[in-house]
């Protein structure tokens, strides 16, 4: 029986290794863990994107559950983001706010104006600088972040409407409640 | 010797208002481009005796003439900051930018280093690397920046804790584990005895066996 059991032992590693293998091919390398899951949003102040003398900092935001979600005129995957964020920006279940992220400030508000505003509004980071505090390293991104200041979820590339159903909003009424 | 990078922006545009400015300015009031004002200008001095001095009397071709030679000398000026401006600010820096950003990952074109790596994140990354080290952080520090903000992915060399315990050590466990039971299975072979003498009982039995397969080979 023991020596039966010996001749499967190959097949035994090879399904393990086949496990793992599958695993890595499943996972997608772009999607880096991010560090500041659970850490406090960084803080910042910059200007907004519509009123340049107007600063906005996330401090400003402490007690309410909110995206901020990384953009700009010349990522195309934004565009294909933008529909979901202005439908739900319109359902106002929560606010979101803009990080644009190394643009020129005419082409992002033209963007805004042919395509619809769905942030309550957006600041300006022209150096990416803030972005990379965030650890920006692709547009769109988006941080859901609580109301203590910290970061809850971390989305990379552009939301699809099952994230933001399965995941997002979930979380969302979790930690408004 | 160090000019600023500034000068890129300067000499453009001064180029454009050199050849701009004229025409709004022109005291005839001339509208149009660069191209209508020499125009005017041909047609002035030929019916006033064609000199090189009646070209320069009115007051806009003056100007014209003025502006073209500063924005002359500052194209040459911007050509001159761009040969002999010095690529390596300083050498202790760059050279420890060479060493530290090579071994980083790019995560935008995984395959690369920070180093390697043309795309708009690695540049950002070694403006905020050069930034830091500008400002007297340890290479160590640099590190704890980026890792911070990107996590231990954008190193290539992970740092040996407890979730990365496998990934050190693994390869090695299974080597001593392939070792070990290669040792294992040698001396047991070792200690089988060669050349074992056969009971009566098997001799009979693989005569019967072999007869067996010389009784089916008759058969066919």
């Amino acid at each position: 029986m023991m020596r039966h059991w010996r001749y499967l032992l190959p097949l035994l590693v090879f399904g393990v290794l086949v496990v793992f293998l599958g695993r890595g091919l499943m996972l997608d390398p772009r999607e880096v863990p991010s560090p500041l899951i659970d850490k406090p949003a960084p803080d910042f102040s910059l200007s907004q994107l519509h009123d340049a003398a107007a600063s906005f900092s996330p401090r400003d935001m402490r007690g309410k559950v909110w995206l901020l979600n990384v953009w700009a005129s010349w990522c195309v995957s934004c565009r294909q983001e933008h529909p979901l964020m202005v439908a739900l920006s319109r359902q106002k279940i929560v606010p979101i706010y803009g990080l644009n992220y190394k643009d020129k400030r005419a082409d992002a508000l033209n963007w805004l104006q042919t395509l619809g505003n769905p942030y309550t509004l957006s600041v300006f980071d022209v150096d990416g600088r803030v972005g990379m505090d965030y650890g920006v390293y692709g547009v769109p991104e988006t941080y859901l972040i609580d109301k203590q200041g910290v970061i809850r979820y971390k989305q990379i590339g552009p939301i699809s409407s099952e994230v933001l159903k399965s995941k997002i909003l979930p979380m969302v009424k979790e930690l408004q409640g | 010797m160090s000019m600023s990078g500034s000068q890129y922006v300067v000499a453009p545009l001064s180029l454009d208002s050199a050849v701009e400015r004229p025409v709004a300015t022109h005291p005839q009031g001339e509208a149009g481009g660069p191209l209508n004002l020499l125009k005017h200008q041909h047609l002035d001095s030929a019916s006033k005796g064609s000199t090189a001095e009646s070209s320069l009397r009115t007051p806009g071709a003056c100007l014209l003439a003025v502006l073209l030679t500063v924005a002359l000398i500052l194209i040459s000026l911007n050509g001159y900051a761009g040969e002999a401006q010095p690529l390596i600010k300083d050498p202790v820096i760059e050279a420890r930018m060479a060493a530290l950003s090579s071994q980083l990952r790019c995560l935008v074109c995984q395959g690369q280093s920070i180093a390697e790596s043309g795309s708009g994140f690695a540049n950002d990354v070694r403006r905020e690397m050069r930034r830091e080290m500008e400002n007297g952080r340890t290479d160590a520090q640099v590190v704890d920046f980026l890792v911070q903000r990107y996590g231990d992915f954008i190193l290539f060399r992970p740092p040996v804790k407890g979730t990365t315990l496998l990934l050190w050590f693994g390869p090695l466990a299974l080597l001593l584990l392939a070792l070990t039971v290669l040792f294992m299975t040698l001396r047991r072979r070792r200690q089988k005895p060669v050349g074992e003498q056969l009971s009566q009982a098997e001799i009979r039995r693989a005569e019967t066996l072999l007869g067996e397969v010389h009784h089916e080979d008759d058969k066919v």
